[in-house]
Formats: C-alpha cells, sequence, structure tokens
C-alpha cells in the first residue's frame, strides 16, 4: 500500500517555502501549524521581480527537438550539473493496416497488427546484456509453454538484424501464456529478435493467433528491416547527477563493443580475414568472427585490465578446458612467441576435448591462443573449434593477430 | 492564578504522558523503519516522521496515529514542563536536570535542522569550476530576460507554488505574460509523438510528457510540467513544456520582450567558487575497494583562491556551509577513465549543536548515576 | 575471600591457562603411509592422465606428514590478501573456513590435516588435494541442479573437486559455472537461497581451482622492494615470471623469492630440496616485508590464532557454565563455587586477551566488523557479571557471566562460519577512521552488552517465578531487580550517549546528523525502550515485577537493533546475510517473548490472588 494521497499530509509538501514559513514559526507554537497551509489551485501566486544579473548571458533559442535532444546531434556540455538521460526514439515503415501505439516504459516502439487485436508487436530496449540472450530466449520460449533450449540448440538458431545489430531470430508455436502467464490461447506464435550492443539489448517481437502472424510474418520482417535509431552513437553524461552511490567496485576492465564497426573497438583495430564472420558480440567480448564456415569455430579477442589473471594462469585455464593437464614454468618457458602490437605475445596450440564453460563438449578440437600483455592491460585472442576446421584457418589467425594494431588516439 | 497554572501545566509535565509519547515515537520509529522495504526512504521521513498525523495500513487495517514531529512537540512540552519546570530542585535531581536540559537542546537542534538547513550537492569532473549546489529533491522554474547590453532579470519560482497547484497562475509585474501551471508531473519524460497514436496529454510541437511512477530513490525523479503563458496584452495562450531534462530552456518572444523560461533542480548561489583539481581513489592494494577517496579543490573567494582537500569524514567548513565527500563516479569507470566528484553541500545553522548536546547529556546522566551509585554503597556501608 | 583463598584463585587460572597455551601441534601420525606411498608413486607413473608430450608427471607424493619445520615456514609466509598482509596460516584458514565450513580436512587416507597442511597439499600435490573433501554443500537441491546423482547422499556432506567435476554430460563443474554466471547477474538480495549457495560454490571452486590448486605462483607472496610506502601492492610469482619472461631484469631479492616459488613446485615430492627452498622463500619475504615494516603483525597474527584464546575462551565458557549450572542445585558448594570462578574468570581473561591482540593486530579500535562487536559484547557482558558478583556473591552474576559467555562465543564461531571471510578485513572507506570506531560504536557495543545482560537478568526472574523458586524469599527477587535496574541504568548511558555520537559522526561524514536509517532507528529504539522503564518505575506503571519483563523484553529491541536491521536490507547499513541469522533471531525472539508472556500471566495471576486476600 503506497501512500494515500488523500491521506497524506505532511508539513513540508503543502506548506510554504522556508521564508513564507518563517512569520507562522515565530508567531505560533511549533504544535500547531494552520492548516491553510495547502495551496488550492486556481491561486494566484506572485513571483517577483527577481533581479538584474549584468553579466548574465541569454541562452540561445532552441527547437523543441533540440531541448529534448529528438533526432538531433547533441549541443552544449553533457557535464555533471543537470545531466539529463533519455531514451532512443525510432523511425520505422508503418506496414499496410497497422497502426502505432502509444508507447510504454518498456514498449518503446508499440504497433498494433492488422486485423487483430490479440496480436502484440513491439521493440524493447533495455539498458546493459538484459539477461543475455538464454536467459530471454528461454523466457519466451516459456511464455509459450515451451521446453527451454539448451546451448547447442542457441548456438544453432538462425541470425538477423535488428537495428543495425546482429540478432537471433526467434520464432516458436505454442501455448502462449501472456507476459503474466495467466493466458491460455492454443496455436499462438511468436517471433521475434533479440540483440545485444553490450551496452543495450533490444528486443523486437510479435505474438498472437498462429494464423494471424503468418499472415503477418512478411510486413513483420519488413518493419523490423526498416526500424531505425534516430540517434545512434552518442553518449550520456553521469547517470542523474549526484546519485546516492556508495563506495562503488569498479566493474572488471571489460570493453563494451560498438557493434556498428567491427574492425575497430577500444583503441585498437585490425583486418578480418577472408571468409571470416563477425558474428552477435557478447559481454567480455571485443569482437566475434565466425571462422571457416559452422557456428562451432570462432575467433575472438577479449581485454581484459591489469595483467587479466597472469598468463600462466591463463594458459593453464585453457588447458583444462581442453583436458590437458597445467603446465609448468619449464613448458611456459618454452612458449612460442609472435610479434604482435608493437611487442611480441604468447602463443599456445593446445589439442583436445574442449569442455569450456557453458557450452557443450567438443571432441576433437584445437585452440590457439595469443596473450599480449600492455602496460595497463592484456589483449586475448582465441581461436576454438573443430580441430580439422581450423587447422585450415591457422594462418589467417597469425594474420589476423598481426593485423592488430594501435588505433589512432589508442 | 497561580494554582490555575499550575492545574493546567500539570498533566503537561506528568510522566504517564511522557510515557505514553515514548511508546508512540517507539512505534513509529518501528513502522519507519519497516516501511522502508518497500517505500524510500524520503518518503517514509515525509510520512512518519515529518508530519502530524498519518495514516498507517496494517495490512487491510487502517491505524491513525500522530506524526513523530507531532509527538516530539508534545514531547519537547512535556519535558520542558515536567522535567525541568516542575522538577523538584533537590541534589539527587541535579543529574536529571543536567540530561533534560540536554535533550531539550537536541531536540531544538532537531527543529532547527528541520526548518532552517537547506542541503544540495555539486558534482564536478576534473578541471570544473562552480558557484552554485543543486538540490537532490527541489526544482524552481527559471526564467530569464534577455536585457542586451545591460545583462539578464533573473527570476526563480520555487516548487511549492507550481508542483502541487495544477491550475494555478504565476505573475508578476515584470513579465509581458502570466504563467499558467496546466499540468505538474513529479517525474516524467519528455517523448516526441508519433503520427500514428494518441496520448491523453497535450502535444506541444511534436512532443509531450510521459508521466513515469515516483521513483524509490526520490533524487531520481524528475519533475516536468505543461504551462501556458497568457499574453497580458492580447490574451493569447501559448503552451510549453517545461522539464528537468532539458538541454535549453523554452525561448519566447512576447511582446517585444525575449524570455526564456526551464525547469531545474533548485539551485543555491555558494558564496565562493570551488573547482575540483583533483580526485583520488585510493584502493585497497589488490582490491577494487576504495581504502579512501577525496577531492583536492580550489576555493576562491572574492578573487582569492586557496587550496583545500575533502575527504570522507573531513568535511570542508567555510562561510557557514559545510561541504562533504559524499561519492564518485561513473559507477563503471576504469583505471584511467575521467572521474567525477559528488560533494554534498549543507547549512544547517544547528550543525555542531548535537555535539553541545551530547556532552550536556552524558554529563548529566554519568552525574546523576554516580550519584545513585555513591548514596547506594553509603547505604550498603551504614547497613553493615 | 581472603588473601590466601585469592593467591589459590590466581594461581590456578594461571595454571589452566598455562596447560592451554601450548600451541597447537600438528597431530602426530599413527603410522607413516610408507608402503602405501611408494604404490602410489608406481600408480602414477603409468597413469593415463593424457597421452600428450607436453605433459609432467605428477610428483610423487610426502612421505608422511608435513615436517613441523615445513608448517613453520609456510605458515609464517606473509601474504598480501584482501587488502592487507597477513600471515599464510590466516589465509589457510580461512579459505579453508570458506570452502568447508571447518578449519580442518578428513582425507580417505585417514589423514587430518590443518588447513596449512592442506594449502601446501593443494599447491604442490594437487592431484590429491583434488580428491580431499573439502567443498561444503548443505543442500541436495545444488547437486541436482549441477546435474549430479543425490541417490543416498547425505544432505549435508563436504565433497572433493573431483566428485564435482567435469563428466562426459557436460554436469557437474561445468554445469555449476554456467549457472554461477546466470545468476551472478541477479541482484543478491533477489536470489534464492538455491542460487545463492551455487553462485558461493562456483566461487569457491573457480578459486581453488584457478588460484590455489598447482602451484604457489598465484598468490601475492612478494614484498615490494622498496620501502616506499606509496608502493603498496604485493605481486605474485605468476607476475614476477611474466615480467622475467619479457626480458625484464629483477631486483636480487625478487629474482630469489621467484626461483623459490618455482622451485617449490618443482621439488614437491622431494623432501630436503622443497624444504630449503620453502626456508629461502620465507627468509627473502620475511626480510623483504621487515624492512617495509609489515611483517610486525604478521607475527603477532600468527601468534594469536596459534594460541587460539577464542577457541580456549569457548572451552572454559562451556566448562564454566556446566559448573555454574551445578551450582544453582548446590548452591553452597564452596567447591563448585570457586572452580565455577576460576573458570569464568579465565574464560574471560582469555577473551579479553584476544581482543587486546586483535586490536593490537590491526591497529584499531576493538570493534570494527560484526564478529568484533560480538566477542566485544560477550566480553563486556561477561565481565559485568563478574563484578557483580563479585559486589554481591549472590551466585547470580556468576551464572550470568557464563551464560553470556557461552551463548557470546558460539554466536561468534557460528557467524565467522556463516561470513566466509577474514574476521580482520578492510573496512571501507567511511569506517576507516578509529576515533569515532573507538568512541560510538564502542559506546553502542557497551549498551548492547549491558541491556543485553540486563535482559538475561530481567529473565532470571521471570524463570524464577514462573518456575516457583524461591516463593518464600522476596529478598532474593529484590535484589535481582536491583542488578538488573542498575545494569540496565549502565546500559542507558552508554546507549544515548552512543546514539547521539552516531549522529555527529554521521553529521561530519555524510552532513545529516539524524535521517532515520534502520541502524539509527534501531539505536533510538533501544534508547527509547530503556528510558521507557526508568520513567516507567519513576511513574509507579513498573514494579519490581514489571521492570524485570520490561527489561527481558527490551533484550530482543536490542537483538533487533544489532541484528535484525542488517536483514531488512535497507539504508546505508545493510550487509546482506544469510537466513541463519534470520533463523537464530526469529528463535531468540519467539524464545524471549514468551517468556514475557509467561511472566506476565504469573504477574497477573499474583495479582488477582493477592486482590482475592
Amino acid at each position: 500500500m503506497k501512500q494515500n494521497p488523500v491521506l497524506r499530509s505532511t508539513l513540508t509538501e503543502d506548506c510554504g517555502s522556508l521564508s513564507q514559513r518563517l512569520p507562522s514559526i515565530l508567531l505560533l507554537l511549533p504544535l500547531l501549524l494552520p492548516a491553510a497551509c495547502s495551496e488550492p489551485s486556481g491561486q494566484a501566486h506572485e513571483i517577483g521581480e527577481g533581479e538584474v544579473l549584468a553579466d548574465g548571458r541569454f541562452p540561445a533559442k532552441r527547437t523543441m527537438a533540440q531541448r529534448f535532444g529528438f533526432a538531433s546531434p547533441q549541443t552544449g556540455n553533457m557535464a555533471a550539473a543537470g545531466a539529463q538521460d533519455h531514451g532512443p526514439d525510432f523511425t520505422f515503415e508503418l506496414p499496410d493496416g497497422w497502426t502505432e501505439l502509444p508507447p510504454s516504459q518498456f514498449r518503446q516502439v508499440n504497433f498494433g497488427v492488422a486485423g487483430s487485436d490479440d496480436t502484440q508487436c513491439y521493440l524493447t530496449v533495455l539498458d546493459g546484456d538484459g539477461g543475455g540472450l538464454a536467459a530471454n530466449v528461454n523466457r519466451w520460449r516459456g511464455q509459450m509453454q515451451l521446453e527451454p533450449l539448451d546451448d547447442e540448440a542457441l548456438a544453432a538458431l538462425p541470425m538477423g538484424e535488428l537495428l543495425g545489430s546482429p540478432a537471433t531470430v526467434f520464432d516458436a508455436t505454442g501455448t502462449f501464456a501472456g507476459m503474466g502467464g495467466e493466458g491460455n490461447a492454443k496455436g499462438s506464435r511468436m517471433i521475434g529478435l533479440l540483440a545485444f550492443t553490450g551496452a543495450k539489448s533490444l528486443f523486437f517481437k510479435i505474438v498472437g493467433p498462429g494464423s494471424v502472424v503468418a499472415a503477418q510474418k512478411a510486413s513483420f520482417e519488413g518493419l523490423a528491416a526498416s526500424l531505425t535509431d534516430a540517434h545512434a552513437g552518442h553518449n550520456h553524461g553521469p547517470a542523474g547527477a549526484g546519485t546516492m552511490a556508495q563506495a562503488n567496485t569498479p566493474a572488471p576492465a571489460a570493453p563494451m563493443p560498438s557493434g556498428a564497426d567491427a574492425t575497430t573497438g577500444d583503441g585498437l583495430s585490425w583486418d578480418a580475414p577472408q571468409g571470416w564472420q563477425v558474428t552477435a558480440p557478447r559481454p567480455m567480448r571485443l569482437v566475434n568472427y565466425a571462422v571457416g564456415g559452422g557456428d562451432d569455430n570462432q575467433c575472438y579477442i577479449s581485454i581484459l585490465g591489469g595483467d587479466g589473471g597472469g598468463s600462466l594462469a591463463n594458459i593453464n585455464r585453457w588447458r583444462q578446458q581442453m583436458g590437458q593437464s597445467t603446465f609448468g614454468v619449464d613448458e611456459f618457458a618454452a612458449l612460442d612467441r609472435i610479434p604482435m602490437l608493437d611487442g611480441s605475445a604468447l602463443m599456445v596450440e593446445i589439442e583436445g576435448s574442449f569442455t569450456g564453460m557453458g557450452t557443450d563438449a567438443l571432441s576433437e578440437a584445437l585452440m590457439l591462443g595469443v596473450i599480449r600483455e600492455l602496460p595497463e592491460r592484456t589483449v586475448f585472442v582465441k581461436m576454438i573449434g573443430d580441430r580439422d576446421a581450423l587447422a585450415l584457418e591457422r594462418d589467417s589467425f597469425l594474420e589476423f593477430c598481426q593485423s592488430i594494431r594501435f588505433a589512432d588516439g589508442g | 492564578m497561580n494554582t490555575l497554572l499550575n492545574k493546567l501545566l500539570k498533566p503537561f509535565g506528568s510522566i504517564g504522558l511522557s510515557c505514553i509519547l515514548l511508546l508512540f515515537l517507539s512505534l513509529l520509529t518501528w513502522l519507519g523503519t519497516l516501511e522502508q522495504v518497500h517505500m524510500g526512504l524520503f518518503d517514509v521521513q515525509k510520512k512518519y516522521f515529518e508530519s502530524l498525523f498519518l495514516v498507517h495500513w496494517a495490512g487491510p487495517i487502517p491505524v491513525p496515529l500522530p506524526g513523530a514531529y507531532l509527538v516530539m512537540c508534545l514531547l519537547f512540552a512535556n519535558l520542558f514542563v515536567g522535567g525541568v519546570v516542575r522538577l523538584r530542585r533537590k541534589q539527587a535531581n541535579m543529574g536529571i536536570l543536567v540530561t533534560h536540559f540536554g535533550i531539550l537542546f537536541l531536540l531544538i537542534a532537531g527543529f532547527i535542522t528541520l526548518f532552517f538547513s537547506q542541503n544540495g550537492h555539486v558534482t564536478l569532473y576534473e578541471g570544473e569550476e562552480s558557484d552554485f549546489y543543486q538540490s537532490y529533491y527541489r526544482s524552481e522554474i527559471i526564467l530569464h530576460q534577455d536585457l542586451g547590453d545591460e545583462g539578464v532579470r533573473q527570476i526563480t519560482v520555487p516548487e511549492e507554488q507550481f508542483l502541487a497547484s495544477e491550475g494555478a497562475t504565476l505573475r508578476s509585474d515584470v513579465l509581458p505574460f502570466d504563467i499558467v501551471v496546466d499540468e505538474a508531473m513529479r517525474n516524467a519524460r519528455p517523448r516526441q509523438k508519433g503520427p500514428m497514436f494518441t496520448v491523453d496529454v497535450p502535444v506541444v510541437d511534436g512532443a509531450f510528457l510521459q508521466q513515469l511512477p515516483p521513483d524509490e530513490s526520490a533524487e531520481r525523479n524528475r519533475a516536468a510540467l505543461y504551462v501556458s503563458l497568457v499574453n497580458k496584452v492580447d490574451g493569447t495562450r501559448q503552451q510549453g513544456i517545461l522539464s528537468t531534462r532539458s538541454r535549453a530552456p523554452w525561448v519566447v518572444d512576447v511582446n517585444g520582450e525575449r524570455w526564456a523560461i526551464d525547469l531545474r533542480k533548485e539551485r543555491y548561489r555558494l558564496p565562493f567558487s570551488i573547482k575540483l583539481e583533483d580526485f583520488t581513489k585510493d584502493d585497497h592494494p589488490g582490491m577494487g575497494m576504495a581504502r579512501s577517496f577525496f577531492s583536492d579543490v580550489t576555493v576562491t573567494e572574492e578573487g582569492a583562491p586557496r587550496q583545500q582537500t575533502i575527504s570522507m569524514n573531513e568535511p570542508l567548513r567555510d562561510e557557514g556551509l559545510v561541504i562533504y565527500q559524499t561519492s564518485w563516479g561513473p559507477a563503471n569507470a576504469r583505471p584511467g577513465d575521467r572521474l567525477f566528484s559528488t560533494m554534498e553541500v549543507v547549512r544547517n545553522p544547528a550543525d555542531q549543536y548535537p555535539l553541545y548536546a551530547c556532552i550536556i547529556i552524558a554529563a548529566g546522566l554519568v552525574l546523576h548515576f554516580s550519584n545513585r551509585l555513591t548514596r547506594y554503597v553509603r547505604a550498603e556501608g551504614k547497613a553493615a | 575471600m581472603t588473601l590466601l583463598r585469592w593467591t589459590t584463585l590466581a594461581v590456578m587460572t594461571t595454571a589452566l591457562l598455562a596447560t592451554l597455551t601450548t600451541p597447537a601441534q600438528a597431530t602426530p601420525w599413527q603410522q607413516a603411509p610408507g608402503a602405501d606411498a611408494e604404490v602410489e608413486q608406481a600408480d602414477d607413473a603409468h597413469d593415463g592422465h593424457s597421452d600428450h608430450s607436453q605433459h609432467m608427471d605428477p610428483p610423487p607424493f610426502r612421505v608422511g606428514p608435513w615436517s613441523e619445520a615445513d608448517i613453520a615456514n609456510a605458515e609464517s609466509l606473509p601474504i598480501q590478501d584482501g587488502g592487507r598482509v597477513k600471515p599464510l596460516h590466516t589465509f589457510a584458514s580461512f579459505t579453508l573456513l570458506r570452502y568447508s565450513g571447518k578449519r580442518s580436512v578428513e582425507t580417505a587416507a585417514g589423514e587430518k590435516l590443518s588447513p596449512v597442511e592442506w594449502l601446501l597439499d593443494t599447491m604442490f600435490f594437487a592431484d590429491r588435494s583434488r580428491d580431499y573433501p573439502v567443498f561444503l554443500v548443505s543442500n541436495l537441491k545444488v547437486l541436482e541442479a549441477m546435474g549430479l546423482d543425490t541417490e543416498g547422499l547425505k544432505p549435508r556432506d563436504r565433497y572433493s573437486f573431483n566428485t564435482l567435476a567435469i563428466d562426459d554430460q557436460g554436469t557437474g563443474i561445468n554445469k555449476l559455472f554456467e549457472l554461477a554466471r546466470e545468476f551472478g547477474m541477479i541482484d543478491p538480495k533477489q536470489r534464492t537461497l538455491v542460487q545463492d549457495q551455487l553462485y558461493s560454490l562456483a566461487g569457491s571452486i573457480d578459486d581453488y581451482n584457478y588460484r590455489l590448486a598447482g602451484s604457489a605462483l598465484m598468490l601475492a607472496l612478494v614484498p615490494p622492494d622498496t620501502t616506499d610506502p606509496a608502493v603498496d601492492e604485493w605481486t605474485t610469482g605468476n607476475a614476477l615470471f611474466g615480467l622475467g619472461m619479457e626480458g625484464k631484469e629483477l631486483p636480487a631479492e625478487h629474482d630469489q623469492a621467484l626461483r623459490s616459488i618455482i622451485g617449490l613446485s618443482r621439488s614437491a615430492g622431494v623432501a630436503d630440496e622443497f624444504s630449503a627452498h620453502l626456508s629461502t622463500l620465507n627468509h627473502t619475504t620475511v626480510a623483504l616485508a621487515k624492512a617495509r615494516g609489515e611483517y610486525e603483525s604478521t607475527e603477532l597474527e600468527l601468534g594469536y590464532y596459534k594460541a587460539g584464546w577464542i577457541a580456549k575462551s569457548k572451552i572454559l565458557f562451556l566448562l564454566g557454565f556446566l559448573v555454574t549450572a551445578i551450582l544453582w542445585l548446590r548452591p553452597r558448594n564452596m567447591i563448585a563455587y570457586r572452580l565455577g570462578w576460576v573458570l569464568v574468570a579465565a574464560a574471560t581473561a582469555a577473551l579479553i586477551t584476544a581482543i587486546v591482540y586483535r586490536c593490537v593486530i590491526r591497529g584499531r579500535p576493538p570493534i570494527s566488523t560484526l564478529y568484533e562487536s560480538v566477542i566485544f559484547v560477550t566480553a563486556f557482558g561477561a565481565t559485568v557479571g563478574l563484578v557483580m558478583e563479585w559486589i554481591n556473591r549472590q551466585r547470580i552474576g556468576l551464572s550470568a557471566a557464563a551464560i553470556v559467555g557461552v551463548i557470546g562465543v558460539y554466536i561468534a564461531s557460528g557467524y565467522e562460519i556463516l561470513d566466509k571471510q577474514d574476521t580482520m578485513p578492510s573496512l571501507v572507506a567511511v569506517l576507516d577512521t578509529n576515533f569515532w570506531l573507538a568512541t560510538h560504536v564502542t559506546c553502542i557495543a557497551i549498551g548492547y552488552s549491558a541491556g543485553l545482560l540486563s535482559a538475561l537478568l530481567g529473565s532470571i526472574y521471570l524463570l524464577g517465578k514462573i518456575t516457583g523458586r524461591k516463593k518464600d524469599d522476596p529478598t532474593f527477587y529484590r535484589n535481582l531487580t536491583r542488578m538488573t535496574y542498575g545494569v540496565l541504568a549502565f546500559s542507558v548511558i552508554f546507549s544515548i550517549v552512543g546514539t547521539i555520537l552516531g549522529g555527529i559522526w554521521a553529521n561530519e561524514s555524510w552532513g545529516r546528523f539524524w535521517g532515520w536509517d534502520p541502524k539509527e532507528n534501531g539505536a533510538l529504539l533501544i534508547v527509547l525502550s530503556q528510558v521507557l522503564i526508568l520513567h516507567g518505575r519513576m511513574g509507579g506503571y513498573l514494579r519490581e515485577f514489571g521492570i524485570n519483563i520490561a527489561a527481558a523484553f527490551s533484550g530482543t529491541v536490542i537483538a533487533f537493533s544489532w541484528w535484525g536491521v542488517n536483514l531488512l536490507g535497507v539504508g546505508l547499513h545493510s550487509y546482506g546475510f544469510t537466513s541463519g541469522i534470520s533463523q537464530a533471531l526469529w528463535s531468540y525472539y519467539g524464545f524471549q517473548w514468551l517468556l514475557c508472556a509467561a511472566g506476565l500471566y504469573v504477574l497477573m495471576r499474583e495479582k488477582r490472588l493477592k486482590a482475592a486476600s
């Protein structure tokens, strides 16, 4: 039970400001303040004449859009005093018969689908990784009364695009239980796109009776393709001036992949070899490539602050993931080095059976890993996948590592 | 006359009343603590501790209670009458008298703080400077008139005059228009209006205000208003949106005058300007936890700059203001990122009063109980 | 008592303390594993780990237990962990406590290992260590979530790394980490118990596997080689190795330390070589630490933990409590009385010794964490009880001291296990001030202590009245009430002063004297309840019986303020606790309220009888 507005009675809210209350306080005992303190509406207030500031500067005239940051480049200092945040706004091409509905807190854009009041279609944008791919896909599957997918199935889902980022395509038929799980609509179908840019997670979905969704699928896809973020790529000042955050522990120096430009990030740039496809970025990975066909073969760059836990420790961790025993210092000393990033980097090549965190076992696997320790951070490049497929990519991998260089100002 | 006064005062000073008031205060404190689990601290303070009356909902049952403010006022009276004025002046009661004085003093300090203190914050990135601090919770309308070479005229309107007064008119002789508050929202966000949907709030120049539920952390509420400017000459109206989230004010030309209107967090002038030279966050070795953090600032008063350091537990006191190192950000900063420092600014005339009250109370209690102890020991000695 | 009797008492106390002060020995083995070790060595040679060329044979296992010299060298190694320098003994002890819920490991071979021995095995005989049942799982659902078969397993047991490890179906630890990453994204306050336990288990296993198992390279054992206090971060063998790999020249001591650390791993099965390396490492790092002035407290800390003052005090309090229980049955038995005195006094002295040691080691006032508040409150309460006993010799003070002592140290050890971390942690910035810790926190703790003692005395009164003991001896109850009231009055002073000091501290740190924060409210509630009792008595509303009921009730107010507000999870004082504390707290509330209700009933009955007659 939140505050009851009728019975909420406060001293400071409804009464006048400091200076207005002062005479009352002085005259009356602090016991009983006059009930006439609250201001009825319709009253007129004299606000005074203010003061003239000889050195004051008059602000420039701006349009409404500029004042609130709708579809325009930011002006002025986004610094602490009076910083604000605001949601993105989107442009799109509305399909025939579809309508636009008012947005809500979690539906940044909301649509009414042609010919069906039961069908919902909307875009949700959340900060951060929103729980990740697995959690969200399985939540949607839960809403459709379906079993969750395991990692293999998740990795096998087709890819599309949403708002310029790679997105996983979700398409399932089941009994839609509604967002709150109270419904019971058999034969429903849900199609959705899920994209994670690291800084934000984007979800665009349509759910309704199977026949309607099937009929509107093309429209949905066209709408999704036409959906554009009106102001991509600007940054925010400190969120809400002066939040009372106490001693914060900063997160480890994980770079946030931009998703937009796939060959630079975090002060580095690189050249992707022929045939390598950028895939959905993941937390902790600067960029992720699908290598040599198949989704199981991947190569990615990640950067950790400081010494990233130490080269030997990381190599041993990789060796354990590959089912190998750990290195002692002798083996470690015998490792190869390759030139990279104006210096030399350690390289390991490990064969085995990959049972890395959270993925299924890959029995004849090959891992190539490169560790380059920089003054403030450590760059890891790792390629993992099927042994035979990756054996063909070894040269590309070396080329890739050696192409990594400091971007301007990095 | 004396006996009549006495008769009137007697119930005020009774111990029974003290017990009842203490019981109520305990109840309110306890309820206020439990309520904080789902109601923000700010709201609980307003409802339970700074109010005269309130209704506490025990599930579906409404329980009317006096607010802690009322209870403490009565306690003050009770303590004064019963604990000081009517206290029998004998040796045994001296300690109690002193203690009661101390508590009265503490209560006075509390009243002063409630009515006469002001607090806000100044948040600066390294290298930035400011001569004002702003409120966490309160908003104000700010009006500027372009006076050309003579500068600007500035008028501020405190939130009492607009936030809870829909339909109210703000007027001034120097304004060419009256401002009517059409709608006021405690927490809202300006959005762009799309072509195909309707909203039930006015749309101005393609924008409307989306009302949001009040945030649990009260300082995150961003007020916004729909206002209409009524031309004093010909009565024409133009409507506009004011929001604390705006990047620029609403500039209007009326009757040959140019005015800028905006809504922002209430600002208070500092009697000096403060510049953040350097912010340091010193971590415990090998950990991300801060061992200490402090701001090196330059305070410039009347052209004379001086260096100061403000750290946790060591605030800066100057000109009746106290500046504290409260927090820093951004929360996910990496080593080498630019940091900002948030310094809380408090103006409280009763700043040191609790310290004095503490000393008085402690002295009184020690006096009283050592008195009793010696009498007890003497009595034991006599008996033996 | 006469001088003679007090001398006897002093001598007995000293003797008792002396017998308990001998440092804990490593358990001597009945038989050396001898033949078994040889067989194991042979097995290792043929062990089919993997068929890769880059594979080192695991070292043969140690022959017999770790030598005293090795243990001494290992446990006194300084390590920087959690932001401070401590002996490896502390690090091993708390790490094992965190994983295992106790400070020893029982291997399948029948060895009982101390934390340092376990750590040595983990670092240098990791393959063996992975078979030690170390990881405590107190909920079968955790194992089920990991995909393991829980048929026939005990609901709460310890498992080895290998038992939990990866198997072909991707269950076990694999699954555990996957779940942990998911749960890590849930706000800690919103996690269910099982999620929390899974997350915590994953953390332990990851820590074990990543940082401890296999070598001493990952621990920050090497002090900086400069006495400049601005350089305060210690290095790991791994980091030094990395520097060496890049061709950087290491300072002589660092080079020596690195060689020793590497040498340890290399010579794991070769006793003499290993001991030599360990000894060199010890000398090198201790010398560096001493040069920086960082070793003195480490040495003290090692002595403190090895002496086990709190453990001693626990045993003594327990014995003292049993003896005083006998005393209730035979109040005039002088042997029991004196023995009780000796035991409880010795226990309190041991606890106070512990507190003093900790102050010196940390360079801080006695209380800076919740754990330390428990032992302080216990020590203070027991002391006040003993003082009261000295004054009036009614045996009540003694019993109260024993009860407070035994409950207190048990709560302390229980809390230590629940909290799973070093009880001398580094503090957050706002607490990093000795002045306020010494004044405000100590006052509040004294207030808690005296207030709880008063509640205990009140409870004793109620128990007496309810069970009808000493019905015909109103003086007993009158005296008891005087004690209850006197201790309460004592508490009032400290509660009020402590609370206001807290406000002043808040004003100095955050700019507001009073914010109605839950912890502040809790303190205020204690003050109000105690002041209410004082005024209730003054106004005649509370007479003898009433005072005791009220004092007993106020114990729950103190418990709420001390522990309950932390469970609410709001405000600047929240720490985030497990349900263990909640259970204990509600049990206490229930017990105390029941007692008060029963007392009230008896009071009403007494009144009716009196009115009738």
